[in-house]
């Protein structure tokens, strides 16, 4: 005899505790990925943004996801929101579970799960995860409902309604109330009326496609449930709308053998243990499967980037495992902002001077590229990355910024007004947005702003064209000599070009530029230099540390004893030598 | 006893409507305007619909008045005894439709008056009354624009769309939705008529769309003997062929304000389409290898097709110490050439205007449906010159070879134009309103003395919406009655594989 236990209790305990890791899945292991998303969109307190909403089919889950996505600007809201999602569609599933006869957390379990794989991929938008709520929503209403005609009533005149609403989501909806008509119900009628649900649910669809809304037919039926998904994510996308069909469906199955369901469903050890086993199963699939920590890394260093702490962005850095082209941007970004780039920069990986930009391409290079002109003061280049980024994204915050700014520090108030215009009528930018009109109508304002000043104070005079592939870092010199930015952005490029010939000649304008010392890595890249060119370059006003030489003697002990062997001479100086600029230029390919 | 009581409640609410209108009439329409004070000086409207000739069958003019008040008053008049009046509490003059269309139609070929007084600190000052003027000749029913994000590189949601311009409605003939996204340019009629229209598609389902006798066709026009795709189309006045420029572009990217993209060619020549026979042909001088040939327009008769043309080898040469300096040295100058339609063969060519020596470009060429004058952009260099804030709009006498600069110019870029189909109106792009990125569009009437009027932005039902929309109007063209295309019909054809054109040399 296996013990019975208070399933209430019990029932309780798990489903807290499972949603308490829920939370905090996403709160701590996620937050990033909850900052990136509310920097993907913004939701527009108007008329003018609603409208637009609904413009297709599925326009409700659009909006509420984009409303819900602007409190993500707290990562705790993000996941707390999350969770009351997650919770919503846990107990509707089971509700719908149970009134089919089926009541069981672990089965009601399994949509939360596969919305946690979904949620945990960057590109999942909360509106998806509304639709899906608004789904099990209006089948929890139907299902509730005893009264066969009313139940006709809320599909006939109410699904029509849903679908203008809720578009591709409400298309199950259908095949769930032929699944209960058919299964479920015992009334004569049930087989006409299933045909009747199938033709509308086909029907009204195809009407709206041709006379409502101007949309690409073979979308009319799916838009705007994302499905461009693969591996895991897409498995996840299609297995939890045919989910719950497949319970309704197993559970009529397992009515037919009641000695089986006597068996499955009660509350005993041994279910509750089972049930446990395979909630923490899902919860390891969703772990090692779903779960992206280097993604979420990558996202932190963006994110702290925006807030401009650059200690964080340098600690993330430090975790962050192999290559990866924008934290290598964003890292050398950062080093410059905490004055270290030119005593650090070897200490992370680097891949040549396209590690200090993001190549230019139609995707999401555009979304963060831009942010390196910005503080270069580049302020034309900043304006291009930003509005292209804003076209194929749509309205999302950190380009209207970066645009409103760029307009105004060019004194083209009128289109910077444009953009200050979109984020007064937003919650959490509406502060900056007026701080920013101010300047538009009193431009001495600005002058308080030290973005503004800066980027006044640099803005180029003579005219020149975009290099596709760098930084015009020259030209801005050119333009102001005094660009610190622009000067150390360039020996830097001619240490990761390895360009020694050049920087040379660049050098000498350190004193110009405040430095008080010679930085570590130019230091070691003149000591090497004289050595291999039997010179004597020195910049005016400055020397060699005797322990750079020293180290640099040691070095070339080494070098010298392993010579024979580079991938000897790599390993043994990449112990002791492997952040000097020595060994980068020496060893291309085993840099950190 | 329960009739008596609905009687009452009936005759209470007849007697609150009665009321109700009374009140709105009162508000809304009162002819007496309040004691005022003349503030001697011009209110400032956006947009600017002040001393401006309209056609009588545009919409109502909506503005905004610029003026810090508690309330607004438009009265609306003229001498023929029409007048009303239109308050609003927050500067938005909304002019009821029925009323302006009714003043419009009293006061063609003369003058109407708008009267704008403000309540400030309880008291009602005026401004000096604004004086337009409504012109004999009616403008085309219909305003085809694209609208698009000021175009860099990137794009995502796109349209073709009609306006009516009698009143605020707008159909889409085609949007990029309906299309996996795929850019779309180029709409093009020939001889403002509704019933033969041409666009590109570019990318996925690539091609050109044309409509013609009420039939859609897709067209490949690139073929092994051109350089690329038909680009900057001009239907011939017969609508048997289509001159396209087949360019190759490239985008460069300036650094100091007030200056975004520059757009230019590397290779440039004109192409023919016959479009009866799906025959590409070209002849020596439209595809000279020294020389960028571009945006051909044909002269009404169809016997001649001009085009701008620019000396190639500037790009070639190694004196220039950088491309910034060689790019700015491409200037077009106005050719054209003999055209026979019976036997498609070209003729010889003439220069018509030369502005190249004199630090100049003429590019977007359109000819008066009279043949008498041409409309041309005027810029320090280059072709497209909707990134030239230099960019002015200079008209040509064919009679006389005078070149004049019509008062319709702005500081800012005034590009590409077209005529209405009378040829007493033109439609204009302009960044005049916000400097530097986003278009608009603007209306010009050209009366029988060859005189432009000053011209008046295309008006809106809500006074903010060109604050509002985040969309360029891209090339405005008039035509005389609707297109009767949308989305749907052209979903199927745009997903079509598009039928090959075949080259044969001239």
């Amino acid at each position: 005899m296996i013990p019975q236990i208070n399933s209430k209790k019990i029932r309780y305990i798990l489903m807290g505790i499972l949603f308490v890791v829920y939370f905090l899945y996403f709160a701590l292991l996620n937050r990033y990925h909850i900052f990136y998303l509310e920097q993907n969109q913004l939701f527009i307190w108007s008329l003018d943004f609603l409208k637009e909403q609904f413009s297709l089919p599925g326009g409700l889950p659009l909006y509420l996801g984009s409303f819900f996505t602007q409190f993500f600007i707290s990562s705790w809201i993000g996941a707390f929101i999350y969770t009351l999602n997650a919770f919503a569609v846990f107990v509707l599933s089971f509700y719908i579970f149970k009134k089919h006869y089926f009541e069981n957390i672990v089965l009601s379990f399994v949509p939360v799960s596969l919305l946690t794989i979904l949620q945990s991929n960057e590109s999942f938008a909360f509106g998806q995860a509304v639709g899906f709520l608004l789904l099990l929503s209006y089948f929890a209403l139907y299902v509730s409902i005893n009264k066969s005609r009313s139940r006709y009533f809320l599909f006939f005149a109410g699904w029509p309604f849903f679908f203008l609403l809720t578009g591709g989501f409400s298309i199950s909806l259908v095949l769930l109330c032929v699944l209960h008509e058919i299964l479920f119900r015992k009334e004569k009628n049930r087989f006409i009326i299933t045909v009747f649900y199938i033709i509308t649910g086909i029907l009204i669809p195809y009407l709206s496609s041709q006379l409502i809304f101007y949309i690409q037919p073979d979308r009319i039926y799916t838009y705007p449930v994302m499905y461009e998904f693969h591996s895991i994510f897409l498995f996840a996308l299609i297995l939890l709308f045919v989910w719950i069909p497949l319970v309704l469906l197993t559970s009529l199955i397992l009515d037919k053998v009641k000695d089986l369901k006597n068996r499955l469903l009660p509350w005993n050890i041994t279910n509750v243990l089972a049930g446990l086993v395979i909630i923490v199963m899902m919860a390891f699939v969703v772990y090692k499967r779903s779960y992206n920590k280097m993604a979420d890394l990558m996202l932190g260093v963006d994110h702290y980037v925006q807030q401009a702490e650059w200690n964080e962005v340098l600690k993330i850095s430090d975790r962050y495992p192999g290559y990866n082209t924008l934290v290598i941007y964003y890292t050398n970004l950062a080093l410059y902002k905490s004055g270290r780039l030119l005593d650090k920069m070897f200490n992370y990986p680097q891949i040549g001077s396209q590690g200090l930009r993001l190549k230019w391409q139609r995707n999401l290079n555009l979304f963060f590229g831009g942010e390196v002109f910005s503080q270069l003061a580049y302020t034309n280049e900043s304006i291009h990355w930003a509005f292209e980024s804003l076209v194929a994204k749509g309205p999302n915050p950190r380009s209207l910024k970066k645009l409103a700014v760029g307009f105004t520090v060019n004194g083209n108030y009128d289109i910077a007004g444009k953009y200050l215009g979109l984020l007064n009528r937003t919650l959490f930018y509406r502060k900056w947005a007026e701080r920013h009109i101010r300047y538009l109508y009193n431009p001495d304002l600005g002058e308080e702003d030290p973005e503004i000043i800066l980027s006044r104070d640099l803005l180029a005079s003579s005219n020149f064209f975009s290099e596709v592939n760098g930084l015009n870092l020259q030209d801005l010199l050119k333009n102001h000599p005094e660009n610190q930015m622009a000067y150390e952005y360039l020996l830097a490029s001619l240490l990761l070009d390895r360009n020694l010939d050049v920087l040379v000649k660049v050098v000498p304008d350190m004193k110009r530029h405040g430095f008080s010392r010679m930085p570590l890595h130019i230091e070691e890249a003149l000591i090497f230099y004289n050595f291999f060119e039997n010179q004597k370059v020195i910049p005016e006003g400055y020397s060699f540390n005797q322990a750079t030489i020293n180290r640099f003697d040691d070095y070339a002990r080494l070098y010298t004893r392993f010579r024979n062997d580079r991938k000897v001479a790599a390993y043994e100086l990449g112990k002791k030598y492997g952040k000097t600029y020595w060994y980068y230029l020496q060893f291309p390919n085993n840099h950190q | 006893m329960m009739t008596r009581k609905r009687l009452t409640i009936s005759r209470i609410a007849k007697s609150h409507l009665f009321c109700f209108i009374i009140l709105l009439t009162a508000v809304s329409c009162n002819k007496r305007m309040p004691l005022s004070e003349e503030l001697k000086k011009d209110a400032v409207l956006n947009p600017n619909y002040a001393s401006v000739t309209i056609p009588p069958n545009i919409a109502p003019l909506n503005f905004r008045i610029i003026e810090n008040a508690d309330k607004y008053l438009a009265r609306f008049y003229n001498s023929n005894g029409i007048d009303f009046i239109v308050s609003s509490g927050d500067g938005s003059i909304q002019i009821p439709e029925k009323k302006w269309h009714k003043l419009l139609s009293a006061s063609v070929s003369k003058e109407f008056y708008v009267d704008i007084i403000v309540k400030k600190s309880q008291k009602w000052v005026k401004f000096n009354t604004i004086t337009n003027y409504v012109a004999l000749d009616s403008i085309d029913k219909y305003l085809v624009y694209r609208l698009i994000d000021p175009e860099f590189e990137t794009w995502k949601i796109m349209g073709i769309y009609q306006r009516n311009l009698e009143n605020f409605k707008v159909t889409p003939i085609m949007l990029n939705r309906v299309s996996d996204g795929n850019c779309m340019n180029c709409h093009t009629f020939c001889r403002n008529s509704s019933k033969t229209m041409m666009f590109h598609m570019r990318g996925e389902h690539g091609g050109t769309i044309i409509y013609k006798d009420g039939k859609l066709s897709k067209i490949n026009t690139k073929t092994s003997q051109t350089i690329a795709n038909g680009m900057y189309p001009a239907w011939h006045p017969s609508g048997k062929y289509i001159a396209f420029s087949v360019n190759n572009i490239v985008q460069s990217y300036h650094a100091v304000p007030g200056r975004t993209v520059e757009v230019y060619d590397t290779l440039s020549n004109i192409v023919l389409y016959d479009v009866n026979n799906n025959v590409i042909t070209s002849c020596n001088a439209l595809s000279d290898p020294d020389h960028l040939e571009t945006f051909p327009t044909w002269s009404p008769d169809g016997r001649y097709l001009y085009y701008c043309c620019a000396v190639k080898n500037v790009l070639k040469k190694p004196d220039y110490e950088s491309f910034m300096d060689v790019h700015s040295k491409i200037r077009y100058d106005l050719l054209r050439i003999a055209f026979n339609q019976e036997s498609r063969r070209f003729g010889a060519v003439d220069t018509v205007l030369t502005v190249s020596d004199s630090i100049s470009s003429i590019s977007l060429p359109r000819i008066s449906p009279d043949g008498r004058y041409i409309l041309f952009c005027k810029s320090g260099h280059g072709n497209l010159t909707i990134w030239h804030p230099e960019s002015d709009l200079y008209l040509l006498d064919l009679n006389t070879g005078i070149v004049s600069k019509p008062d319709i110019n702005s500081d800012k870029s005034d590009s590409f134009h077209t005529w209405s189909s009378t040829g007493r109106w033109i439609v204009f792009s302009s960044r005049r309103d916000d400097g530097l990125l986003y278009t608009r569009p603007y209306f010009a009437y050209f009366d029988t003395s060859g005189q432009m009027h000053k011209p008046f932005v295309l008006p809106q039902k809500s006074t903010e919406h060109y604050f509002k929309i985040m969309k360029s109007y891209n090339l405005p063209e008039l035509v005389t009655s609707k297109v009767d295309l949308n989305p749907r019909k052209l979903a199927r054809i745009i997903k079509a594989d598009a039928t090959n054109a075949v080259f044969q040399d001239f």
